[in-house]
């Protein structure tokens, strides 16, 4: 429908799935204009878009999944389904859905009943379409389809309840319960958004395995481009409801021509910056010519635009050393300076038993040394269940250590008392992950960022909190609106200046960008680089993304099963990971593939 | 699974423990002297003061405690000042009454009230789905006695299909039992129904935007499918608290209906030894309701573990 290039889907086979001028209409209005897509056996298409792009009800359209509100127009035609499938019933596309077309959805840990087995889920998807006779055929089907997905121990997990389960884990099941009849077409939202990067190219691999291995038709939903970029062999673009650019996925990466998909390309890659160190935005890309896109020198713009303010030697797992992992002191101060954070043996140890060992406890922290400087931008990485939140919640004092102890700004919080405490809260700020629901719905944002504040007047209060919005870029007229009235990055912008109200010395961001689009994920990260350096703030980033985290640090703390496994200077850590985890993690962020402006890093998978 | 059921067995008896000693101590300082009650006013003090001694009165309240509830594990309620009647008995059958009509309403009432809520949640944005849904507010709105009375006049008066009221016991004819019940438990199961239709009503919406709901649609079954299979024991879990609390309410609240169709329940007769200050049946018909209270909450409890999984491990 718009004038961009439309790479012909091979000749050779007729489509899976032909799509013509696909329209979806909800009360409000249009959100599909009429799209084109064909996707042949065997081929890989991604869809990209960013949320409210349309590009995940498209897909629902195909199997007739749409909420009730939203209505489809045009035509759509599934190899094996007789007519326009738009104009089905229900019980007709129940009768295709999970035989001729699959779905995979992106929240793993919601997609499955929470009261039945593992099993019998997988099963009843076999079952409903007699493609095994009897219960017991399926039973061994269930265990071959886990086998194929790679579950540890397909037996435990077929007998598991969902809860039982890693999300990773859970992912593999859904995928297994979608591939179970064979069919001709998978659908895959956003597979692996909710998942740790590790985890994520795990379950890509198998994803793309097991499509190959069938011939399946595969459309592939992401935001993510380099995740698209892993998977697709090609690739169409959506914005507003329409395919803005469409062709193979090479071709597109390499040479975007439409000025949204470049712009999104320039704003996913975070190697890349223009000239003054920052992460290009979408409305700050360049939508002139392709070469001209930033970043594609060899250089680091991390470690060359902002000064390192600790500059000292970070150090490394010392092989002379010899001793234990937690004897060591990781991000070292130099011996001249006081830190402004010292933790040494940090442990929390949560009671209660797990798997039959009765008063074990859990193991959040295993005796954590570590030091941050003054004006230092820490990243700390991990999985999830890697510590970094409890970390967090200790430095925070929202939590105590069980073991070890901790410093921050000289007050031992071990020994602090309440008052010390709350005037330590005010030294340190936190903004967390979820911006939809970290903030109170029934407050108007004025008294959401000015509820931290004590013991300060009316007229003082007020002008502080415009101060604040002003520097996150809100306008005053954000003052009188509730938090349902912003997007997602107005919000998370909302929580950064309620952490920096009480105008604190430290700030840790706890996956502050993971919620967020692309394009405003560049934006928030910018944000909070900018408003580091004006506030003269100590960062603590936590993410699970090493993208992420690279932009903004100075140094990284690698955390693995509650310890610190590696510290170092962002760039030498990149460069050359050393400890097995930290290597794993490096390798596992996907990279755009094609994109001339990526610097690769790690290997290439 | 096993050991958390033994130890919500094991709060279970603390808690009745716990309430026996409230129930006991309140009732001690309600102002009312037994022995006065028994003899009534014309007493002379020497008579009060036998009195009082041969009701154990004289004695310290700790030892006057243990008597009781040393009788109340041996069930023996002990005998009634007012009456000279032993209370054990009239109770045990004024709670079989009370407890064949309180459960066959809830039977009626769920028996009503699921289908009822599956389907105005699922039709809720048709005509029929809001109707269903606007006269399950009205029934909350009906109270029981009135709807006993609309069946009295309808069926009893008019029809003359079924006795107005009074109660007959099993061995008198199972036939005359069932008519007796039939309108007491359709006016106080109707009425619950209206309840509870409300609570499974917004426990199917719930269910309904889950996303378990959308992988089982996925795999290929129909949306009523996926509902029957996926959704409604997912939806049973606070339809089940619900049903709970509202069947301890419909011990003592089923007084009003049980006055309407004369039968002589345990409602009645609180109210009837509350009326006459006999404290002693008092305190025994309280204990033995609230610990019918927790017993039905023990069960609930119990049910909640066999229906979720989660809960098998987060008790253990």
């Amino acid at each position: 429908m718009t004038a961009t290039p439309t790479a012909p889907p091979p000749q050779a086979a007729a489509p899976t799935v032909r799509i013509r001028d696909l329209r979806i209409d909800a009360a409000t209005g249009t959100l599909v204009h009429g799209i084109d897509l064909d996707i042949a056996p065997g081929e890989r298409v991604g869809l990209i878009g960013e949320s409210g792009s349309g590009k995940s009800i498209s897909s629902y359209a195909l199997l007739g999944l749409l909420d009730e509100q939203l209505s489809a127009r045009g035509d759509v035609r599934i190899a094996g389904v007789d007519g326009n499938v738009l104009d089905c019933s229900d019980s007709t596309l129940s009768a295709a859905r999970g035989r001729i077309a699959s779905i995979v959805f992106q929240e793993p840990m919601t997609a499955l009943n929470p009261l039945m087995r593992i099993e019998a889920q997988i099963a009843e998807t076999m079952l409903r379409h007699r493609t095994v006779p009897d219960r017991r055929s399926a039973r061994r089907a269930v265990l071959e389809l886990l086998a194929q997905v790679k579950v540890p121990d397909p037996d435990r997990v077929a007998r598991a309840f969902p809860h039982q389960l890693s999300g990773g884990q859970r992912q593999r099941v859904v995928i297994a319960m979608a591939l179970a009849n064979d069919p001709a077409l998978l659908i895959c939202d956003e597979p692996t958004t909710a998942l740790d990067v590790t985890v994520q190219a795990q379950v890509l691999d198998i994803i793309s395995d097991l499509v190959r291995d069938r011939d399946t038709a595969l459309l592939f939903i992401s935001h993510d481009l380099a995740v698209v970029s892993s998977v697709a062999d090609r690739v169409a673009v959506m914005r507003h409801g329409h395919i803005v650019e469409h062709g193979a996925t090479e071709t597109v990466f390499a040479a975007p021509q439409h000025s949204y998909t470049k712009a999104l390309l320039a704003a996913s890659d975070l190697n890349a910056a223009d000239g003054r160190g920052r992460l290009v935005t979408v409305d700050s890309a360049p939508d002139s010519e392709p070469g001209s896109a930033p970043g594609g020198s060899e250089e680091r713009p991390s470690a060359g635009q902002r000064p390192v303010v600790a500059a000292s030697p970070h150090l490394v797992l010392d092989p002379g050393e010899g001793g234990s992992p937690s004897a060591q002191v990781f991000n070292p101060a130099p011996s001249d300076t006081v830190p402004l954070i010292r933790a040494r043996g940090l442990s929390r140890v949560y009671p209660g038993s797990r798997g039959g060992h009765r008063g074990e406890g859990v193991h959040g922290l295993r005796a954590v040394s570590f030091d941050v400087v003054e004006g230092q931008k820490l990243g700390i990485v991990g999985e999830s269940g890697s510590g970094k939140s409890t970390l967090l919640r200790i430095v925070a004092a929202l939590d105590k250590a069980t073991a070890g102890g901790i410093e921050v700004g000289g007050t031992d919080l071990g020994r602090a008392s309440r008052a010390e405490l709350r005037r330590l809260r005010e030294d340190v700020a936190v903004v967390f992950q979820d911006p939809m629901s970290s903030l109170d719905p029934r407050m108007k944002v004025s008294a959401i960022v000015s509820e931290p504040l004590r013991g300060v007047g009316r007229a003082e209060a007020a002008e502080r909190t415009r101060e604040v919005l002003a520097a996150v870029g809100l306008d005053d007229d954000a003052l009188t609106r509730f938090p349902h009235q912003f997007s997602g990055g107005q919000r998370q912008r909302i929580s950064i200046a309620r952490a920096l109200i009480t105008r604190p010395r430290i700030l840790i961001a706890d996956e502050p960008v993971s919620a967020l689009d692309v394009s405003v994920r560049a934006q928030v990260l910018n944000l909070i680089a900018d408003l580091s350096d004006q506030y003269d703030l100590t960062l603590l980033f936590i993410s699970h993304d090493l993208g992420v985290v690279r932009h903004v640090c100075d140094a990284l703390l690698v955390m693995s099963s509650g310890e610190i496994v590696e510290s170092r200077g962002t760039a030498d850590l990149y460069a050359a990971p050393r400890h097995r985890f930290t290597a794993d993690l490096v390798s596992a962020t996907p990279t755009l593939k094609y994109a001339r402006t990526t610097v690769v890093t790690g290997e290439d998978r | 699974m096993i050991l958390s059921i033994g130890r919500r067995i094991g709060v279970f008896l603390l808690t009745v423990f716990v309430a026996s000693l409230i129930i006991f101590l309140l009732l001690s300082v309600v102002p009312g002297d037994p022995a006065q009650v028994a003899l009534g006013v014309t007493a002379t003090p020497e008579a009060l003061a036998a009195q009082r001694a041969a009701m154990g009165l004289d004695q310290s309240l700790l030892v006057q405690y243990l008597d009781w509830i040393g009788g109340l594990l041996a069930g023996d309620f002990g005998t009634s000042p007012v009456t000279n009647a032993p209370i054990g008995a009239e109770l045990l059958s004024r709670l079989g009454i009370t407890t064949v009509l309180v459960l066959c309403g809830m039977a009626v009432a769920l028996i009503i009230a699921v289908p009822l809520g599956v389907v105005a949640a699922v039709r809720r944005k048709r005509p029929d789905g809001v109707l269903l849904s606007a006269l399950s507010q009205v029934g909350i709105a009906v109270p029981a006695f009135l709807a006993g009375l609309l069946l009295i006049t309808v069926f009893a008066v008019q029809l003359r299909w079924l006795p107005a009221g009074g109660w007959a016991r099993p061995d008198e004819g199972l036939g005359s039992t069932l008519a007796h019940l039939l309108l007491p438990v359709v006016a106080l199961g109707f009425v619950q129904a209206a309840v509870i239709s409300r609570y499974v009503r917004s426990s199917v919406l719930d269910v309904m935007q889950e996303d378990y709901l959308r992988t089982a649609r996925g795999k290929g079954f129909t949306a009523p499918e996926a509902l029957v299979r996926h959704g409604l024991r997912n939806a049973a879990i606070p339809v089940l608290t619900i049903s709970g609390v509202q069947l301890g309410h419909m011990l003592i609240g089923a007084v009003v209906v049980e006055k309407v169709f004369v039968i002589n329940g345990l409602g009645s007769m609180l109210l009837e030894k509350a009326a006459n200050r006999d404290m002693l049946a008092v305190q025994g018909i309280v204990m033995v309701v609230v610990t019918a209270v927790l017993l039905i909450n023990l069960v609930v409890d119990v049910l909640y573990t066999v229906v979720d999984p989660r809960l098998r491990e987060a008790s253990s």
